[in-house]
């Protein structure tokens, strides 16, 4: 099926809109959808939601023969799954361009950026070793995808327990079942986080937001997706789009990316820790039952919240535990936001080039720069308070 | 156990395959209709959608369900959007399975001479004249009497969202009181088409995405509430316009 097409009154609505200091979903121009995550029956089955989006992911393990070059490595892979059911002008089977660059941005953040220690998967070096295999699928697409399916494969890994292996003397490998030996938990050095921002060029003025929803992401110029981990390292930088932007506005989005990793890698590692801790304690876990009418019902919380938030009154959102991590998410942004809402009202001067395709390819490694940019974020952002 | 909503009487929730009434055409005189989500066979009538049973004062039986997939109906009214002008005719996106078609004689006025023109991505409201199974669907700006009567190309300016198709049926209700409810608070324009789209025009920016908002509300609760909030989500859309 075809994609429905955007009318020319859809796309100036929006960007009229944004003129106007309004997002279509009464959100801020920083404003983050609610994530929750939620995770299966089995290890390494999570799916993550921001907003209407929704992605699973799993995670499978093999044994393999290691590579020729890395005996002592074990092997990741991550793999997109984009089908009809995400949205009806995905094509079943056949790639397009939205694939690749998930892909890519999964490679680059979860592979290259090497935040698993693969050596500890091995079993015996030049003989096996394990291979992971995390296998995304967009369940729905509403924007952010990126996002999403980094915060799903991430929770996933992490949530993983391996099998239990023993390495008999004459090198003989036994593989026990879950039920004979307590399975490995994975070990996740650091955590990715992917950030994604949107760009409006109207008039000469740039208007940068977050979390871009589907129909945000179909009018916008451009976008850059910037996969971080909160040690201050840059694991990727894509720029996709028509958009030439200054220097100090990337450096700008990613000092504001910084601000926020850290928060989103706490709440990813608290959520996989209390599911953990719950299967430890025995209790039985629920899987996605509690996922069937949760769209409905996240999209009324937001309502009742927005709504409740104006009036005066101060508002507290109910202790459960996947309410818990937004609180904290929304804290978090209000603290060590160095944009400020006046100066988003107030967007930057960009000046015009021509139109081009900009990608930086390599991962850099920036780590002692940009914690020092981090402070000088955090020392911005108390200014302005 | 029956409830009067909106000129419709519920009867009750049903699933696929749930025997609705016995219905022989040789023995029952008075004649019933059947709308979507139904289907007569072996003279019982059963559902072939989950949703709620509901029918209408002249014995109108139909299922009202969640659906987003527009199926296009002969006499309904619907927002197209232009794709590109095909010789006499504009191919026009319904949200159907197939692109419809309309002649660009069929507008009010309009005349070999003094055609309409339009461009790709402009909206026109208008009804289905032809709409058959494995059929393009052609659809028309002008009644019988070749008068425009409401339909045509909208104007500029205004925002254009979605919405489930049995939100388009309520908000279209006459015996609804959501729509007013909201002009108390700000005077607007709206069009909607069965296809589950809307067009909202109002004064101000702000003011048009909480119309859209309020409507949007409708999905994920029900009449009641969403009454009760309309002036709510206003309030929290004003708060973001004084900044």
């Amino acid at each position: 099926m075809k994609e429905v097409p955007l009318s020319t009154c859809e796309r100036t609505s929006i960007v009229s809109a944004l003129q106007a200091g309004l997002r279509y979903d009464n959100r801020e121009f920083l404003e983050v959808r609610d994530i929750t995550l939620t995770f299966g029956k089995d290890y390494g089955c999570c799916t993550a939601t921001i907003g209407q989006t929704r992605v699973i992911a799993q995670v499978t393990c093999e044994v393999v023969e290691p590579r020729p070059s890395r005996p002592n490595e074990g092997k990741l892979s991550v793999a997109v799954h984009l089908s009809p059911m995400a949205a009806p002008h995905f094509e079943p089977g056949r790639g397009n361009d939205l694939v690749d660059e998930l892909q890519l941005i999964l490679d680059r953040n979860i592979k290259e950026s090497r935040c698993l220690d693969l050596e500890s998967l091995c079993i015996m070096a030049d003989e096996s070793v394990w291979h992971l295999r995390v296998d995304v699928t967009v369940l729905n697409h509403a924007g952010n995808l990126g996002d999403a399916c980094n915060i799903a494969s991430v929770a996933a890994l992490r949530h993983f327990h391996r099998p239990d292996v023993t390495v008999e003397e004459d090198g003989r490998v036994t593989v026990h079942t879950l039920e004979e030996r307590e399975p490995i938990p994975t070990f996740m050095k650091k955590v990715p986080v992917c950030l994604t921002y949107a760009f409006f060029i109207v008039d000469d003025y740039c208007y940068m937001l977050m979390d871009p929803s589907e129909k945000e992401e179909r009018v916008m110029s451009g976008k850059l997706i910037v996969g971080l981990n909160p040690h201050g390292e840059i694991t990727s930088l894509v720029f996709p789009g028509r958009v030439s932007l200054q220097k100090e506005q990337i450096v700008s989005c990613i000092r504001n990316a910084f601000s926020k990793a850290k928060s989103s890698a706490e709440m990813v590692q608290k959520a996989v820790d209390e599911d953990i801790e719950k299967r430890k304690s025995l209790i039985k876990p629920e899987g996605f039952i509690n996922c069937l009418a949760s769209d409905a019902r996240y999209a009324r919380q937001r309502i009742m919240r927005k709504i409740k938030t104006t009036s005066k009154t101060e508002f507290k959102i109910p202790q459960e535990p996947v309410e818990d991590l937004q609180e904290s998410m929304d804290e978090i942004q209000i603290k060590f936001d160095p944009f400020d809402s006046d100066e988003v009202t107030t967007p930057m001067k960009v000046k015009q080039h021509t139109a081009k395709k900009v990608k930086v390819s390599k991962p850099r490694e920036v780590a002692s720069e940009s914690e020092e940019e981090e402070e000088e974020g955090k020392l911005t952002s108390q200014d302005l308070q | 156990m029956s409830l009067k909503v909106g000129g419709a009487e519920i009867i009750g929730v049903v699933l696929p395959g749930d025997e609705i009434l016995q219905f022989n055409p040789d023995v029952n005189k008075e004649r019933i209709c059947i709308g979507p989500g139904l289907r007569w066979e072996d003279n019982v009538v059963r559902a072939t959608k989950p949703g709620i049973l509901k029918k209408t004062t002249k014995k109108l039986y139909y299922v009202d369900t969640h659906q987003k997939r527009y199926i296009p109906q002969r006499r309904e009214f619907v927002i197209g959007i232009v794709l590109k002008k095909k010789g006499d005719y504009y191919t026009i996106d319904i949200g159907g399975s197939e692109q419809a078609t309309i002649s660009y004689l069929s507008f009010e006025n309009a005349s070999k001479k003094t055609r309409k023109e339009m461009k790709p991505g402009d909206l026109i409201f208008g009804q289905l004249l032809v709409a058959n199974k494995d059929m393009e669907p052609e659809m028309v700006c002008i009644d019988t009497y070749d008068r425009a009567v409401g339909m045509g190309s909208l104007p500029e300016g205004g925002i254009m969202f979605n919405v489930s198709l049995h939100v388009a049926r309520l908000i279209v209700n006459p015996e609804n009181p959501f729509l007013l409810n909201i002009s108390k608070k700000v005077q607007y324009a709206i069009v909607t088409g069965f296809n589950g789209r809307v067009w909202v025009k109002a004064k101000k920016q702000s003011d048009m995405v909480a119309i859209m908002n309020c409507i949007l509300m409708l999905e994920v609760m029900t009449l009641k509430e969403a009454n009760d909030n309309v002036f709510k989500v206003f309030e929290s859309f004003s708060r973001h316009g004084l900044k």
